[in-house]
């Protein structure tokens, strides 16, 4: 090696070579070509988009309104750009699936007492840093194991295991609308009642086409602040609110939950906010669950919400006029139960979501026979 | 502001060496510890602090290779620079969650704690590099050939005592600040007394000022940062010899403690330990039992646990200042833990306590944090479970907690249980888990001991639960209580995913062992992969890393080969190998110490101390009878040593002992190494080896940590860097013969 070579020379061919093995490494995935590939066993033509010059498309399924050229994939991961067309990658790609209590939604006026068969793909519009199932709603789906689940044969499913309820949930079911809605009709057919657990955000026409297939819908109302939106789930919050207004109008049963984190989202004024909204622009008998924040994905270094802060929420909601707040997961708690707006009596028992006693008689209070707000058959 | 252009003396420039040696000792210890307490501890930030720390070294002295390069007037300010800048780092470092603010609760992502980390340890290092050269430099008409080994020796002698004095002194009765004004202080004094200018003795003011104020000023350090990402009002810090505990107020009614900012529990807990309170309930069989409790409790297990007819409750925690401060706030809600009778606490290591304690229980609980670092990673292997095993009573069982999952797990976190699973079953075959974000494993070695399913668990409970007296029990744990909230422990089909996705291929699984880490290095895979940031995607490719040291490695050394011929390519090609193994050595000697001995930080500068003396000596015999006789040097001091070393037990001995031997030859190779290269220029010989040496380092500190551990483990490990020294010593042999 006395032969003195060129040292550019040298550098510039180290430099190649090692790109070769560097480049495919650190390329995240997100948008991408690279991962355009798999996933193609799932592409279904998607809902709600629009074509742009040069072969790029709009998806206007959400209001990030991602503009993806041809292989790029939106920022939910779960929808791509083949050759100017739009389709869902996730249609019928089934990555978590499981049997929960109704309650676990948590719903409370919807059916108590019943079970869920409970379903996800892979992927979301939002990046909670609290996110409970974020190697679900975080991951691509070509990296989560699946199975493919097609619309009937999901619905048929259910029935099989006893659910009254189809719920989507874990990741966010917006991203997989065709299929949502698809599944939903088909369950409806069978008598399966189906359900979202979602975030809300989503564009006004597309929330119409989802919102009418559905029997009910949980909403994660993350804050009642647009900066806590941008921040901690890169979101905003105006599109949430006109979303819970859409599901209310369009009669289908709304519940809505807050995860109050200590520090972050607990401040008594927006809670005070929050609530007078739901008040004015919804409806009194909408259930709040306002939930206990433990140490969960990014946020992992901070102790959990005092229970006397949910305590402290339930009670600006009721002085605000709502009529059905919870405390949530903090399995015993009194208001974990269910009180009649009327006569304020007990009505539903729980300690978990597993242990429910239920009093509602006819969709009535056995107390007073006051009307109970919910779908109770 | 200068000292009068001079030579100095042989033994002036020796105590300079000294001193740089002493205090980049203490800095880099504290350094390290300041970062631990702002960066997650372990050992993966220890191996980028390393790398940071002699990337400056490697810069420092190679920038100061030419004959213009420090001299002797400015010496003596550039000591003073030294402390200077370590106090600086410090107290950047503790303000590094004011300066960036992060989210409350997050952490920073590891590629945002791998370059903090660098830029606060490199101003210090870049500095101890670059005095060193110069520092040859002026003693080589003296010394000649031996400088290079002479100063490096005087220095390794400078951080032996530098390391002494942390470990024994400095950190029982200083803090940061304080040591950094007393670092100040003895070249200010030296300045002052050396110009013979009265007016210049003013320079000592500052240190003394500043060690006075220094309790103030940490405390307002630590408000201020901690008002920024904690939860509450912090009302109280401790530096204890293991840690930092933070005490923070939450709405004026919960206590929350921390370690090392590290979140570990609340006072009043009662509704946090309802769901592990009614498990143990449904999972005794008798009365009276005796329980162990391995770690530190909030408070509200114990003493219901006193109250249900457990006979004593054995706690063991390492830190008598966290258990202090616990008891100090506990008191506030239940009576006094210690006092209650029944009740014993144990200062003592929990691996250490069931080793050395003969005593036998019927339950063992232990509910360890996370295994971010190899000395937590020791509450989760095979050794441990089977040493809980040894101190269980015929038909006793033991119960332990780790990350769960929420409805899925991706590939890490399924390696990451089974290799806990796998371990925990080879002492426990009869095993039960629970489901959710903490999955409780319940084990035990007799089938008897548990109930056969989940199901007859909940039904026997509901059976026996009428039968209970709970009524003088904390109303968090028994308010509505149900034995059917038991269920949300033990979901169907969250069980039935378990069963697939873990328990039926536990057979394939990586063991988690006390020398072969998985579920540490999973577990951090785990976090790299939830921040989905470069480095994860990096290290997800194994071969990466050794590809990238490549490329930094091999066009330095062709460029030592076309400028230095081969004389100089083969000592540098073994000066880095000696670079490489020893800090890969020290890297796994803190590992071995965390996982046999536990919690190192405290013993991090113990550690390099030895370390450094080794090199001293190891240097100190080569400059004087040449290469060959290193390793008999070696043996000799190990021999004396054994004599003066007063250590807890044997096992740590044979460690010490290790460190020695292994610090004594690379210190003797060093210094023979640079009197082969013979030199005519002794700044830029000194410069030449001293910067190759710390590539070596640095290279081997990411390697180790990164690439060497996860995928080797540590006994290969070792193997590895034995093959790599002799292989770089028989080549360097054949070199210098033909
Ligand atoms: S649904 Fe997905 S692709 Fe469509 S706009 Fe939203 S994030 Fe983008």
């Amino acid at each position: 090696m006395n032969e003195k070579m060129d040292r550019r020379k040298f550098l510039k061919y180290g430099a190649s070579v090692l790109s070769l093995f560097i480049c495919p490494a650190i390329h995240d995935g997100k948008c991408g070509k690279l991962h355009a590939g798999p996933g193609g066993d799932y592409a279904f033509r998607a809902l709600h988009w629009q074509k742009l010059e040069g072969g790029r498309v709009r998806c206007l399924l959400c209001p990030n309104e991602c503009v993806l050229r041809n292989g790029d994939r939106g920022q939910c991961r779960a929808r791509e750009n083949r050759g100017g067309t739009l389709y869902s990658i996730v249609y019928s790609r089934i990555a978590a699936l499981n049997v929960d209590p109704v309650e676990k939604k948590p719903f409370y006026h919807f059916l108590p007492g019943s079970m869920a068969m409970s379903v996800a793909t892979a992927g979301c519009n939002f990046s909670c840093k609290f996110c409970q199932n974020w190697q679900l709603s975080q991951s691509n789906p070509d990296d989560v194991d699946s199975e493919k689940i097609l619309p009937d044969s999901l619905a048929s499913r259910a029935a099989a295991s006893g659910s009254r309820v189809l719920a989507f949930t874990y990741n966010e079911p917006i991203i997989q609308a065709e299929y949502v809605i698809d599944t939903s009709r088909s369950a409806k057919s069978k008598g399966i009642r189906p359900v979202i657990v979602s975030n809300g955000y989503i564009q006004q026409k597309a929330a119409a086409d989802l919102i009418k297939n559905l029997d009910a819908v949980r909403i994660d109302l993350k804050s009642f602040s647009e900066k806590f939106y941008s921040d901690t789930c890169s979101g905003s919050l105006k599109p949430v609110l006109n979303t819970l207004e859409a599901v209310y109008k369009g009669k289908k049963w709304l519940e809505i939950i807050v995860l109050i984190i200590p520090t972050m989202n607990d401040s008594m004024q927006d809670i005070k906010k929050m609530s007078r909204w739901i008040r004015t622009n919804l409806s009194p008998d909408v259930p709040v669950h306002f939930t206990r924040f433990r140490s969960m994905y990014l946020i992992k270094n901070l102790p959990p919400t005092p229970v006397r802060t949910l305590e402290l929420c339930r009670e600006t909601a009721l002085s605000e006029g709502l009529n059905y707040a919870y405390v949530g997961n903090v399995p015993g708690h009194e208001f974990e139960n269910t009180f009649c707006h009327s006569c304020k009596k007990m009505i539903i028992k729980r300690s978990g979501y597993f242990h429910i006693e239920n009093g509602v008689k006819n969709g009535r209070c056995p107390h007073c026979g006051k009307k109970i707000p919910g779908v109770w058959a | 502001m200068k000292i009068p252009e001079q030579r100095f003396s042989r033994n002036e420039v020796l105590l300079f060496s000294f001193y740089a040696g002493f205090a980049s000792a203490i800095s880099q210890v504290i350094i390290i510890r300041e970062l631990l307490n702002v960066f997650r501890g372990n050992e993966l930030i220890v191996s980028i602090i390393f790398f940071s720390w002699f990337l400056g070294l490697f810069l420092g002295a190679k920038i100061n290779r030419g004959k213009t390069g420090c001299r002797s007037a400015s010496l003596p300010f550039l000591l003073a620079v030294f402390p200077l800048l370590f106090l600086s780092s410090v107290i950047l470092t503790g303000l590094i969650p004011f300066i960036f603010p992060r989210m409350p609760g997050t952490y920073y992502s590891l590629s945002a704690e791998f370059l903090l980390a660098g830029v606060f340890t490199f101003p210090v290092s870049y500095l101890a590099g670059y005095l060193y050269p110069a520092l040859v430099f002026l003693i080589s008409p003296a010394d000649d050939i031996a400088s290079g080994g002479r100063i490096y020796f005087v220095e390794s002698a400078g951080s032996f005592a530098g390391g002494l004095a942390f470990s024994f002194l400095i950190i029982n009765f200083m803090n940061p600040l304080e040591t950094g004004a007393v670092l100040l202080f003895c070249p200010f004094l030296y300045i002052a007394l050396k110009s013979g200018k009265r007016a210049l003795l003013l320079l000592i003011l500052p240190p003394v000022i500043l060690f006075l104020w220094s309790p103030y000023l940490e405390k307002n350090i630590n408000s201020l940062s901690w008002n920024k990402t904690g939860a509450g009002t912090l009302i109280e810090s401790w530096r204890s010899r293991y840690q930092t505990i933070f005490v923070e107020s939450q709405q004026n009614e919960i206590i929350n403690i921390y370690g090392n900012r590290l979140y570990y529990y609340s006072l009043p807990d009662a509704g946090d330990m309802r769901q592990v309170f009614h498990l143990i309930q449904s999972l005794r069989t008798k009365k009276d039992e005796k329980i162990l409790l391995l770690g530190g409790s909030p408070g509200s297990l114990p003493l219901n646990l006193l109250k249900t007819g457990v006979r004593e409750i054995s706690c063991v925690e390492l830190d008598p200042d966290l258990w202090r401060i616990s008891e100090k706030y506990r008191g506030r809600f239940y009576p006094v833990l210690s006092k209650s009778s029944g009740f014993r606490i144990h200062y003592e290591d929990a691996r250490a306590f069931l080793s050395n304690n003969g005593e036998k229980f019927d339950i063992i609980l232990c509910f360890p944090p996370h295994p971010e670092n190899t000395m937590l990673n020791r509450l989760f292997t095979a050794e441990f479970y089977s040493l809980c095993k040894s101190r269980l009573n015929d038909g006793g069982f033991m119960l332990t907690s780790l990350k769960g999952f929420a409805n899925i797990m991706n590939a890490d976190l399924k390696n990451y249980i089974s290799s806990i699973l796998k371990a925990y079953k080879r002492s426990f075959p009869y095993t039960m888990n629970t489901t959710g974000d903490t999955v409780y494993l319940i084990g035990s070695a007799d089938r008897e001991s548990l109930p056969p399913s989940p199901e007859v668990l909940i039904e026997r409970y509901a059976k026996r639960f009428k039968t209970l007296d709970f009524r003088n029990l904390d109303e968090g744990l028994i308010l509505n209580y149900t034995p059917d909230e038991l269920k949300m422990m033990f979901e169907k089909s969250q069980l039935d995913y378990f069963q697939k996705n873990i328990t039926a291929g536990i057979h394939m699984a990586q063991e988690n062992l006390d020398l072969n880490p998985r579920a540490y290095w999973n577990y951090n895979m785990l976090l790299m992969e939830e921040e989905g940031g470069i480095v994860y995607r990096l290290l997800r490719l194994y071969y990466l890393l050794p590809l990238l040291a490549a490329a930094i490695v091999i066009p330095v050394f062709f460029r030592i080969w076309n400028t230095y011929g081969r004389k100089k390519f083969s000592v540098a090609v073994s000066i880095f190998t000696v670079g490489f193994t020893s800090i890969s050595f020290m890297l796994l000697m803190l590992m071995l110490y965390q996982t046999f001995f536990g919690i190192m930080f405290y013993r991090i500068s113990l550690i390099n101390a030895l370390f450094m003396f080794g090199l001293a000596s190891g240097s100190y015999s080569a400059n004087r009878f040449r290469l060959s006789s290193v390793p008999m040097f070696a043996f000799l001091v190990l021999g004396l040593l054994s004599v003066f070393l007063f250590l807890e037990s044997r096992a740590e001995t044979i460690f010490w002992f290790l460190i020695l031997f292994l610090s004594t030859v690379f210190g003797g190779l060093f210094a023979s190494l640079y009197a082969c290269l013979d030199p005519e220029d002794h700044q830029d010989a000194a410069s030449f080896l001293y910067s190759t040496d710390n590539l070596g380092a640095m290279i081997g500190s990411i390697l180790t940590a990164l690439f060497l551990i996860p995928h080797f483990g540590i006994g290969p490990s070792i193997g590895i860097n034995i093959a790599l020294i002799v292989s770089a010593m028989i080549y360097f042999r054949i070199s210098a013969h033909s």
